[in-house]
């Protein structure tokens, strides 16, 4: 029989909104018992957001929030307050965490008295996990934002767009959260395996600012080595001539193709039904149909906005051309690889009932996957407090009442 | 104690462009010990540039040095089956196996995990494809441009923007450069360590199967539980409405400035500090729903605000007041930032045919066990010797009948 990899794993989460809680997930459904801390002094804003099962209003009933939270505990525990301080740091000597995460705003743990120091007195191997917008130190560590925001800061605006009406573009799927929700991970599980091999823990300051830096590291080196700017280029690309994103049949219905050689240019050529275009010599090598490319663009939307998307995706495929349909939320829902995959998991939740979840990117040939639901508001609080502090009714009742279980 | 995070760590990797390239860098840039193993004409990212002095190089391609620093690199050619013997010798006491093939290609080559994993048990075989190892797609065919789209990214990209306003007549756009490839490895990264974790437990090996397209739709996990939970009205018509015009991109007298003032709350300290005009009394954008209605006379007024001033003033202001703000840097900007510069976001060293290069730095800060360059990209085969007799005990004379007969 298969453990999962990182059973016996414990993390206590005081993350929160998206980067944390993504990053908490993986850890979770690789077998790492989660402790989520929630308060109601501030719920996680994506409990409160509007995406709500059948529109109706709720904490637990929040699509966002449950996709990003499965398999966690979720504990109440008002960390803003002084006794909420002293019962965090007895939960850490009694549980022994193995990974602490936090996303809270540069330096608040710290204040709080519950920063790596102090942490570390308590748990001197934890392997403690800091993510912020733009790290623990610097001038402007202390600047607030979302992903989205930060986004503009990094680079990627400024060479996201289109050319012919250049101004910076916010990119999609809340960039770069749950993108670096993966790089985080793999930061606790470096400090970790570390940890393992020597018995060091460490603490991490994983700044997004910076990672996403790696994703730039081409037009970062044009900037260091030849001091250029680079500007937008929308969907074009040196190397992929003809490249692009094309009007189909529907309404905002598009593919996006991109030729990389050749003979792909002559198996396109075929498909649009006009072989001989590619010896025409407009279109002879990649210079020369970078010059055409406007030219090939008109041949190219004429044939794919006679098509759906996925029609125009198979046909080229099929044909040896790299094409791909921009898909929509609801073609994401019925893609037939990611179906045949089993991307998608159904999953019951007590308020919501059976809802499809998607979002669990790796498949391990040892460790079956198993999503579980995400946690009801504070739903784990007394079996924590009493379970593992082994604090008597009377005493959680007595906290609940002084708001710091809360 | 310290030292490096994965000393004693032995991976291969055979891997061509971004995504399984970067995957070793990653690990060992914290020390790893990684081969990197090219076919005679080397891994194609050193045609992709850029370039120093634009000068095409096989040494010099700048995202190459980029994702393979800290690496030894060798020459063998996998499509002779002495070159293959090679591999299978290298992967016999390797803990991982990171590639990114096409699946049919590995088996062609008889290099399928279920091989692998009779030859070394304990090899983690880390798999970074298209679309993963089957299904349907298993053979189709991706560019940076194409995972973007097919998994979902592109159709809400551009989500907001300046000209949001005139983006209703232009195509979806994709994210600068290689992204969906860098996801792809931000998980591949995750999940092979998990698969060492459970080795740790198992004693087992196991494959790691991650793939462009699951990793680029699970960026739209909100949208997929969206779409799951309500049934959604089709087209773009819905995503217009929804954006949040005081959360936009605004134009300065040196740029552009991002501002996040969504919520009531900030919304209020945002009008503090616009300095309280009469207009933002107006019942007009009283509300977010009103502010969303009105959304092109307010990125108007918001704008006549933003123009004359400088977009770091602006973001600064907006931060003091409690609220959010970021300007837009370009490349260079972000260069010369100074919170970039005091955080060292950008390193240099020395490589033999490039000379100094400046690239990102490290990806995360750990206290005890610090990320670093431990050698420049290797040149093509530059450590052929080394590893072949060095570490596989091959003698001088069958190394150069190994390259005459162009296996390596």
């Amino acid at each position: 029989m298969s453990t999962l990899p990182l059973a016996g794993v414990r993390v206590l989460d005081f993350t929160w909104v998206l980067i944390g809680p993504q990053a908490s997930e993986y850890l979770a459904t690789l077998g790492a018992d989660v402790i989520r801390i929630e308060s109601a002094v501030q719920p996680d804003i994506t409990r409160r957001l509007s995406l709500m099962k059948d529109g109706v209003p709720g904490l637990n009933r929040n699509g966002v929030f449950n996709s990003v939270n499965r398999g966690k505990r979720s504990v109440l525990l008002n960390f803003g307050s002084e006794r909420g301080v002293e019962l965090t740091r007895a939960l850490v000597r009694a549980w022994q965490p193995d990974i602490l995460l936090e996303n809270q705003i540069s330096g608040s743990m710290a204040r709080r008295g519950l920063g790596y120091q102090d942490i570390a007195a308590i748990k001197p191997d934890i392997v403690y996990c800091s993510m912020s917008l733009l790290g623990q130190t610097g001038p402007e560590h202390w600047y607030r934002g979302w992903g989205p925001n930060l986004q503009c800061r990094t680079g990627i605006s400024w060479l996201s767009g289109h050319p012919h009406d250049p101004v910076p573009v916010a990119l999609g799927g809340t960039y770069p959260d749950y993108n670096l929700a993966g790089l985080v991970v793999f930061s606790a599980l470096t400090a970790l395996w570390h940890r393992q091999q020597t018995g060091e823990g460490q603490h991490i300051d994983f700044a997004q600012n910076e990672a996403v830096m790696h994703t730039l590291a081409d037009a970062m080196l044009d900037a260091t080595m030849n001091g250029r700017e680079l500007g937008m280029n929308g969907n074009r690309e040196p190397l992929f001539v003809p490249q692009g994103v094309y009007r189909c049949a529907g309404t905002d219905d598009w593919v996006a193709i991109s030729v990389a050689d050749d003979a792909a240019f002559a198996a396109l050529c075929r498909v649009l039904g006009q072989p001989q275009l590619a010896h025409d010599p407009r279109f002879s090598g990649v210079l020369a149909r970078a010059e055409h490319h406007d030219a090939l663009d008109a041949l190219i939307g004429a044939w794919t906005r006679e098509r759906g998307n996925r029609e125009a995706q198979d046909t080229l495929q099929a044909a040896g051309v790299t094409a791909g349909a921009v898909v929509d939320s609801e073609q994401l829902l019925t893609d037939p690889q990611l179906r045949a995959r089993g991307f998608f998991h159904t999953i019951d939740h007590p308020e919501v009932g059976p809802a499809e979840y998607g979002g669990w990117p790796v498949h391990l040939s040892d460790a079956p996957t198993h999503v579980a639901r995400a946690p009801l508001f504070g739903e784990h609080t007394r079996e924590v407090y009493a379970g593992i502090l082994g604090l008597s009714d009377a005493e959680i009742e007595e906290l609940t009442n002084a708001q710091v279980i809360y | 104690m310290s030292g490096t995070a994965f000393d004693g760590l032995r991976v291969v990797e055979w891997g061509s462009w971004v995504s399984a390239p970067y995957l070793g860098k990653l690990l060992a840039d914290f020390g790893a010990d990684v081969v990197k193993v090219e076919p005679p004409g080397g891994d194609p990212a050193r045609r992709l540039g850029p370039f120093p002095d634009d000068i095409p190089h096989p040494e010099r391609s700048g995202m190459f040095l980029f994702a393979n620093t800290s690496k030894r690199g060798v020459t063998l050619d996998p499509s002779s089956s002495t070159g293959r013997g090679l591999l299978l010798r290298l992967l016999r006491d390797a803990d991982v196996f990171v590639e990114n093939n096409p699946p049919a290609l590995m088996e062609q080559f008889g290099l399928t995990y279920a091989a692998l994993s009779e030859l070394n048990p304990r090899l983690v075989m880390t798999s970074i494809t298209a679309f993963g190892q089957d299904g349907p797609y298993r053979d189709y065919t991706t560019a940076p441009l194409v995972s973007y789209a097919m998994g979902g990214v592109a159709y809400e990209t551009p989500v907001g923007g300046v000209g949001e306003d005139r983006l209703e007549s232009y195509p979806p756009v994709r994210g600068w450069g290689w992204q969906i490839a860098f996801t792809a490895a931000f998980n591949a990264s995750w999940a092979t360590l998990a698969a060492l974790f459970q080795r740790a437990a198992t004693g087992r090996g196991q494959h790691v199967d991650v793939n462009e397209l699951e990793s680029a739709a699970a960026l739209m996990r909100a949208n997929v539980a969206e779409a799951s939970y309500t049934p959604q009205e089709p087209g773009w018509a819905k995503l217009r409405r929804s954006r949040v015009p005081a959360g936009s991109i605004y134009p300065t007298r040196d740029g552009y400035v991002s501002i996040g003032a969504t919520d009531e709350h900030q919304w209020r300290r945002f009008v503090g500090v616009m300095g309280n005009p009469e207009w933002a009394q107006s019942e007009l954008f009283a509300t977010l729903p009103a502010r969303q209605e009105h959304a092109d006379a307010l990125r108007a007024l918001v704008s006549d605000w933003s123009r004359p001033q400088a977009k770091d003033d602006i973001a600064r202001r907006v931060q003091e007041a409690g609220t959010i703000g970021f300007p837009v840097y370009s490349p260079r900007e972000v260069l010369a930032d100074a919170h970039n510069r005091e955080r060292e976001l950008f390193v240099e060293h020395e490589h033999p045919d490039a000379g100094r290069v400046g690239m990102p730095g490290a990806p995360f800060k750990l206290s005890a066990t610090p990320w670093r360059i431990a050698r420049p990209a290797p040149r093509l085969g530059e450590h052929n010797e080394e590893i072949y007799c060095g570490r596989l005990g091959l003698t001088r004379a069958e190394l150069v009948q190994l390259r005459r007969s162009g296996a390596i």
